[in-house]
């Protein structure tokens, strides 16, 4: 837009435009706009334009997208985290043989006989990943995240489609007297892991986190307040996020009296301490 | 239950805490997103600056100042992340013309093939207004970024903001001019970028007409 003598600069007529400027100078530039159709009409074509713009919504969030950026930020946090050098505590400790049989001669006296293998205890040799792996074996239930406001709606679309949440609440029908009839199989104890290949941006999306121990209380939380012909209630998974716009932790519980149901409970965020706030039927 | 700010949700992942920085993608990805998707036009770029967005964000934690607010600075990133965007793919690209694809919602009982066809053509026509009004375009006026806010963003003086606005809202009117409405009395403002000068506007000079002139 060139300038032209005589007429206002377009910063003038954008201050004007914005409704800018004292009286004085409102009025200078209203009476020009009245004898001027040229910046009259400059002035209106912006108004029409405004009017267009209307037209346009703010976008929804492309399915996918939320996985992706948070597999991505993930990724990324934890390259950040591996660039940096370990302090030599927190380094992976090598279970050479010769150190596994020190520790046998030490432990071994101290173990019922008839106990566990000690080299599945101590992870093998395995870096920190396989320990994790082993730390949310079979019986822990994992928390995984959901985008949107929590409701049995969203979480049972999420079963349909999330891999990590169906995973879950199969392991837990497993875990179902019912359920271990159907699939004696072992496998299909194991905790839900994501296959390289899963996530379309980077190979090998993360394990989702086990429950901590301060989430153990909702289990008998829920299992209270739900209907006896339900209980006892098996945990599936857990979901931080938000239930009707307030951050909450919510259960996802089958059942071993009605095989088939899930539920849903929800607790304020990290807090199940108390009674759940709300429950809902997914299935 | 109080939620935590922004700015809160920060200082905890800057501390550790591994899932704050999670929350603080969660709670801006859609208008992250939308931002990128009215400005480049179409939703694979935008997807790709989005997730370039939240990366730099991350990488940038630590330089948060807490004179600023969080928003303003995550915006400042995704500004900048689409503009790069946009010169990576180059200026060439088309609109999609899915309105999906251009993030178009119709309201219900509207006439749909109109209202797509239109919204289509603001889309189609907000791309092609130079990169620099219609970045404020968006913000202020899609966004309703209040203009302070947006000069923070943007880096440069709040009149500068307006004007650009104006002046994207008016590059946006003409491509929208409707063909069918009679010739305005005089000949419109925009400069013709030939060798000789335009007789209505003694300062014209040649330039490539997508380029901004200088502020």
């Amino acid at each position: 837009m060139p300038e032209r003598p005589g007429h206002p600069d377009h910063e003038q007529l954008a201050a004007f435009e914005a409704g800018d400027g004292d009286r004085r100078e409102r009025a200078g530039v209203a009476a020009h706009l009245a004898g001027c159709s040229s910046c009259a009409e400059v002035v209106a074509s912006v108004e029409r334009a405004r009017s267009h713009l209307a037209l346009l919504e703010e976008p929804e969030l492309p399915p996918g997208l939320h996985d992706r950026l948070a597999a991505a930020v993930e990724a990324e946090a934890a390259q950040a985290a591996a660039d940096r050098p370990t302090p030599w505590y927190r380094r992976p400790v090598a279970w050479g043989a010769a150190a596994a049989l020190l520790l046998a001669a030490l432990v071994v006296p101290f173990l019922d006989q008839s106990g566990g293998d000690l080299t599945t205890a101590s992870g093998g040799a395995g870096g920190d990943a396989q320990m994790a792996q082993e730390a949310a074996g079979p019986g822990q239930v994992p928390v995984l995240s959901l985008p949107g406001d929590i409701s049995a709606a969203t979480v049972s679309a999420r079963l349909a489609t999330d891999r990590q949440a169906k995973a879950a609440l199969d392991s837990a029908a497993a875990r179902t007297p019912a359920g271990q009839a159907a699939t004696p199989d072992s496998a299909a104890a194991q905790p839900p892991q994501t296959q390289a290949g899963d996530n379309a941006y980077r190979a090998g999306a993360p394990t989702p986190r086990a429950a901590t121990a301060d989430l153990q209380p909702c289990l008998p939380a829920a299992a209270a307040a739900a209907d006896p012909a339900t209980r006892p209630l098996v945990p599936a998974f857990y979901i931080e996020g938000t239930y009707k716009g307030q951050p909450a932790t919510v259960l996802v519980t089958t059942s071993n009296g009605d095989p088939g149901r899930v539920d849903l409970w929800v607790f304020p965020r990290d807090n199940c301490s108390s009674p759940p706030l709300a429950t809902e039927r997914v299935r | 239950m109080s939620v935590p700010s922004d700015e809160a949700l920060l200082a905890a992942h800057l501390r550790g805490d591994p899932r704050a920085f999670g929350e603080l993608v969660a709670r801006h990805e859609r208008r992250i997103y939308g931002l990128c998707l009215r400005i480049l036009g179409n939703r694979e770029d935008a997807e790709d600056a989005a997730q370039e967005a939240f990366l730099a964000a991350l990488r940038k934690a630590s330089s948060f100042r807490k004179a600023a607010a969080f928003s303003t600075w995550l915006y400042r990133i995704a500004v900048n992340a689409a503009t790069d965007q946009a010169r990576r793919r180059g200026r060439a690209r088309l609109t999609a013309l899915d309105p999906e694809d251009a993030g178009l919602a119709v309201a219900p009982g509207s006439d749909l093939g109109e209202v797509v066809a239109s919204s289509v053509a603001v889309q189609t026509a907000l791309t092609q207004v130079p990169e620099e009004f219609r970045v404020a375009v968006v913000l202020c006026d899609l966004y309703r970024v209040p203009y302070a806010d947006a000069a923070q963003i943007l880096e440069v003086p709040v009149g500068t903001v307006k004007s650009r606005v104006f002046r994207g809202r008016s590059a946006l009117a003409e491509r929208l001019t409707d063909p069918t409405e009679p010739a305005p009395a005089r000949p419109p403002l925009r400069v013709v970028n030939t060798a000789g000068t335009d007789t209505q506007s003694p300062a014209s000079e040649s330039r490539d007409p997508d380029q901004p002139p200088r502020e």
